[in-house]
């Protein structure tokens, strides 16, 4: 019973080794707040937002797809940025402000719906294709190397393109950020099921998958109880690295026009909008939207490399 | 008496890292005579690695430095001499083989190519005739068809097979002193003893000066000379072949001993062992480094660092009780060598 | 490595077989049908429409109207391959490699560079030889905008996206990889911790922030700052281009290309330098290295040739990925840029869904990133003896 109690021992000081490195990292422990932080705003923005905007209702924040009129009647169009307008207003007169906080909602669901779909789908077909080797493998990594083969940014361009039109595509998908993350989700898998297929050929061949397996576990369980959790350190890493990618990929489409479609306000729908007005000296829109993805990307990617390197030390290259 | 031809005199390294100061070695001091084996042997982590690439001067700053100490040979001290200087004497006069064989050879060249650049870098020939040398030296160490496997990269030689050209490489510039850093700990058993009756034959053709360092008593009992042992960053014992197998003073050899696998025999006979973990060299007890798993500790073990001592008619130890202890060894070992 | 290619080539046309499947089929899926979009077009006269119709089969089903365009889709309008010498130069390049696979066996890194520079100078002729000489015009079907072939206007887009890419490229490789090298060799100085922020920062911002910048910043501030116009901020050359100097032209395609150029390169730039500052870490520390210290070499010559060549080995890998987001990056940076690339022709047809350009761009371009890859994938071998190709 000595390995028994070693084994439950082990994750306890797994876990404290792997907290102490990360509180380490300070950069990743701020990136975290930071993204935490983003995440609330989002989060909690039709809380602070009049429905309608109807001005009796007092919340901080005017809705973001409403235009905003000033006392004289006329659109608050540009308005450069000012005390009742922190961040200015658009070209038709929307509060930037409010259309950056809840432009942090398309950003936040595809990073997060995609990162769950990769981690899943990445993990499923990886550990199949590990354990099982031979047919089941090869048919797997045939069909991993054919999504990997893709053109992502041609394929992403032309469904998003398409959505809205596609017959089969369930309503709430076709013009929001779903469809969007679903989609990214469906094609970015490939380098997860990869990583993690490489870990379990590794692992199959451990003592404790042998042990495991004496005592009378079956193949669900080892590959589920036994080697995944062995294998989690690669695939948050490379999901948090995934996340960062989508929510890059989901801004250029909307910057495209071909992503979340207008009025739901988007940083890179923003950022399009902005660059049209930019040159006439009207920087804010632009200003604002690029920074907010730029400010949320990075602490993504920050949080990974502190992640990387609480969960695994030795491991230092990445990237894909 | 000869003059020695390596004197190492309190050298100390230690590395900086995040959770302190790694004092690897502490103060060790021994020479090598011209043509000696010197055994080098103590559990991992004892600093046997840190001791040889100290005197190799290739402790990688800015996390390891040498803090004190001299090496001297040849009447200069290694420490202290310019890094070209230092360059001549690497490799061309003191060379060194590393415990992995299928990591130490860079894979992208060939294995004439990485000899070649040896020979031609430390002696005074063109590159035909280095090749030459080269083969010579393959086939020295046994290698079959040495000319043509010049031009094999390492992934196409079995582990043991470039251990044999790790010694080959070592060996071709004839260098006085040949450092061997657990040269066949990676190797299968029966490799083992193959390699290193080749590595020292050829040293001993050559009158070269062996440091064979081991975790293994085992491996040094048939080939060394003289054996120190040591542990926790210092040398706790130190003492002739027989002084070390048949009369060990330190508990903690004595504990080796116990514990150590015969070469002729399959399955490990455990007669004594050693109980704990070896210590952390960032928080060393006080007194000697030994006592907290030492079965005879007293006192004055705790207080006191015990030095290395001449006993009469034994080695050196590094132990207060030395005197009173009768560590009986219970079985005759080196007797297989 | 001959039969390796050969497989290679399999393998892309499985994966663009199956992309063409996609694209196609998720065309078809629209509410609309192409012919219903045609119809909405009122410049398009019915006579027109018909025969549209007919080239197409656009009233068929989903599964004959692929069939309809795969066919016309490989077979080429005209082909001829100019007779003779082709055919002699392309036997002797088929030649050459067999036997060159066969025989040459020598493991000396020499000798390998020698057969496989011999390869590409060989094949280079035969290209050169078959290309002055065939005609290959391939029935990609006509744009829906009215613009004629679509297999003419990727042709000739082809070259504006090979022009800005390669540069791209080259910048990104020619700062990434000896920056990632220097700061690895300078590891936690100040140089270091600048290079590891801009690369960090770099690589978590999207390519059309970049882009937008750059234009603003560099192409139009600039000059309204300083009356200075250093960059062109849209388009390849300028209009008056086709009277200007040999010198004028260069200095012309330069101040066209930066920005686009710098745009794309800036985030493979980031991308290559951290990696490479990883693997050569992860060589200086590695045994071998070691070793090659212990022999007594200088320093120099142990970075420069014990490390160098393992460090390159990884990244060249990392190269090939990036590929694909370099052609990626392409598609956006042109359209901010007005470049009259492969990328701006197709956000113009999938902005019209205009469907045989939709097919023929992602067909183009998913091939090119097949082709790009299995180059990656050869130059590999070369630098790691250890792989073999089977
Ligand atoms: N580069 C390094 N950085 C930090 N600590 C090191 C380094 N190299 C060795 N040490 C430490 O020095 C001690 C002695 O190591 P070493 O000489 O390699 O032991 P061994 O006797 O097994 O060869 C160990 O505790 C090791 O952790
Ligand atoms: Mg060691």
């Amino acid at each position: 019973m000595e390995e028994f109690e070693g084994m439950a021992v082990e994750p306890v000081t797994q876990w404290q080794l792997f907290s102490t490195r990360l509180r380490r990292h300070r950069l990743a422990m701020v990136s975290g707040v930071i993204l935490l932080l983003i995440g609330l705003i989002a989060l909690a923005a039709p809380l602070f937002t009049c429905p309608n905007n109807e001005p009796e209702c007092g919340r901080l924040l005017p809705h973001p797809t409403d235009q905003l009129a000033e006392p004289d009647g006329r659109l608050a169009t540009t308005i450069a940025p000012r005390g009742d307008y922190p961040f200015g207003t658009d070209e038709v007169g929307r509060d930037v402000l409010s259309r950056v906080v809840h432009g942090g909602r398309a950003s936040l669901i595809v990073g997060v719906v995609t990162g769950l779909m990769v981690a899943i789908m990445g993990s499923i077909v990886g550990a199949f294709a590990g354990y099982y080797p031979g047919a089941i493998d090869q048919g797997l990594m045939r069909f991993t190397d054919l999504i990997l083969g893709l053109p992502l940014l041609p394929v992403a361009i032309v469904v998003g393109r398409l959505l809205p039109e596609l017959t089969f595509v369930p309503e709430f998908m076709t013009s929001g950020p779903w469809g969007i993350a679903i989609l990214l989700g469906s094609l970015l898998w490939g380098g997860l099921a990869r990583i993690v297929r490489a870990e379990f050929l590794s692992l199959r061949e451990k003592e404790f998958v042998e042990a495991a397996r004496a005592a009378g576990a079956n193949d669900r369980r080892i590959i589920f109880r036994h080697i995944l959790p062995n294998a989690m350190s690669p695939i948050i890493v490379q999901t948090t690295l995934i996340v960062g990618a989508a929510i890059i990929i989901e801004a250029a489409l909307s910057f495209l026009g071909f992503g979340v479609r207008p009025p739901t306000p988007t940083w890179g729908g923003m950022a399009a909008a902005g660059a049209g007005i930019a040159p006439r000296g009207l920087w804010w829109e632009l200003a604002f939207s690029a920074s907010a993805l730029i400010i949320t990307v990075l602490s993504v990617n920050f949080l990974g490399d502190g992640l990387r390197d609480a969960l695994d030390p030795t491991q230092t290259i990445e990237r894909k | 008496m000869t003059e020695p031809l390596l004197s190492v005199k309190d050298l100390r390294t230690y590395f900086s890292t995040e959770e302190g100061i790694v004092r690897a070695v502490d103060g060790i001091s021994f020479d090598l005579m011209p043509g000696e084996r010197l055994g080098v042997v103590g559990e991992s982590g004892s600093g046997k690695s840190v001791t040889a690439m100290s005197i190799m001067r290739l402790v990688e700053p800015p996390a390891g430095e040498i803090v004190t100490g001299t090496v001297t040979y040849h009447g200069r001290n290694l420490l202290a001499i310019t890094e070209d200087e230092m360059r001549a004497v690497r490799g061309g006069q003191i060379a060194m083989i590393f415990q992995d064989p299928m990591t130490s050879l860079n894979p992208v060249y060939t294995v004439g190519d990485q000899l070649i650049e040896t020979i031609m870098l430390h002696q005074d020939v063109n590159k035909r005739d280095a090749r030459n040398v080269a083969a010579q030296a393959l086939s020295d160490v046994q290698i079959p068809n040495a000319a043509d496997r010049l031009d094999d990269y390492p992934h196409q030689f079995s582990g043991g097979m470039r251990q044999r050209v790790m010694i080959a490489m070592g060996l071709s510039c004839n260098p006085e002193v040949l450092i061997a850093d657990e040269p066949t700990t990676a190797l299968d058993v029966t490799t083992q003893a193959q390699i290193m009756d080749l590595m020292l034959r050829l040293a001993a053709d050559r009158g070269t000066a062996v440091i064979l360092i081991t975790h293994d008593l085992g491996v040094v009992a048939g080939f060394c000379d003289n054996v120190q042992v040591m542990y926790a960053g210092g040398i706790v014992e130190r003492g002739s072949n027989d002084d070390i197998f048949y009369r060990p003073q330190h508990p903690y050899t004595w504990g080796l001993l116990g514990s150590m696998t015969r070469l002729d025999e399959e399955q490990q006979v455990r007669l004594h062992s050693i109980r704990g973990a070896p210590p952390s060299v960032i928080d060393l007890p006080d007194g000697c480094r030994f006592r907290p798993r030492c079965d005879f500790a007293t006192d004055r073990c705790a207080q006191e660092l015990p030095l290395l001592r001449k006993i009469e008619g034994r080695g050196e130890v590094a132990c207060h009780h030395a005197e009173e202890l009768d560590l009986e060894i219970t079985r005759a070992v080196g007797a297989a060598g | 490595m001959f039969a390796y290619v050969i497989r290679r080539l399999v393998y892309g046309a499985v994966t663009l077989l199956a992309l063409s499947m996609v694209v196609f089929w998720l065309l078809q899926k629209t509410g609309a049908s192409p012919l219903d979009r045609l119809k909405l077009n009122p410049r398009i006269q019915p006579d027109y429409l018909a025969s549209l119709t007919e080239r197409y089969g656009l009233d068929k089903s989903g599964p004959e109207q692929y069939w309809i365009w795969l066919k016309r889709f490989v077979t080429p309008r005209e082909a001829s391959i100019g007779g003779l010498p082709s055919i002699l130069a392309i036997s002797a390049g088929v030649a050459y490699s067999v036997l060159a696979s066969r025989f040459i066996k020598s493991r000396q890194f020499a000798v390998r560079i020698a057969k496989i520079g011999a390869g590409v100078l060989i094949w280079g002729f035969v290209l050169f030889t078959v290309w002055n000489r065939m005609n290959i015009v391939l029935d990609w079907g006509d744009s829906f905008r009215g613009d004629g072939p679509v297999f003419e206007d990727i042709t000739l887009a082809a070259g504006a996206s090979f022009r800005l890419g390669m540069t791209a490229l080259f910048l990104a490789v020619m700062i990434g990889i000896p920056l990632g090298i220097y700061q690895a060799t300078k590891q936690y100085s100040f140089f270091d911790q600048l290079g590891t922020t801009f690369s960090f920062v770099a690589f978590s911002t999207p390519i059309f922030i970049i882009g937008v910048f750059l234009q603003l910043g560099l192409g139009l501030y600039l000059e309204r700052w300083t009356g200075v116009k250093l960059f062109y901020v849209a388009g390849m050359t300028s209009s008056s281009y086709e009277s200007f100097t040999t010198l004028q032209r260069a200095g012309d395609i330069l101040q066209h290309l930066a920005l686009p150029a710098i745009s794309i390169a800036a985030i493979s730039l980031a991308g290559y330098s951290r990696f490479q500052r990883a693997s050569m870490l992860e060589v200086l520390h590695s045994d071998y290295l070691r070793t090659a210290k212990a022999k007594g070499l200088p320093r120099r010559r142990v970075i420069l040739k014990h490390a160098l060549r393992n460090a390159m080995i990884p990244i060249v890998t990392l190269i090939s990925l990036d590929i694909a987001s370099i052609i990626g990056g392409a598609i956006i940076t042109e359209s901010i840029f007005g470049w009259p690339g492969v990328g701006r022709l197709y956000i113009d047809a999938i902005n019209a869904v205009d469907y045989p350009a939709i097919m023929a761009v992602v067909m183009a371009i998913g091939a090119g990133i097949v082709v790009m890859n299995i180059v990656a994938d050869i130059l590999y071998g070369v630098l790691d003896p250890r792989v073999r190709y089977e």
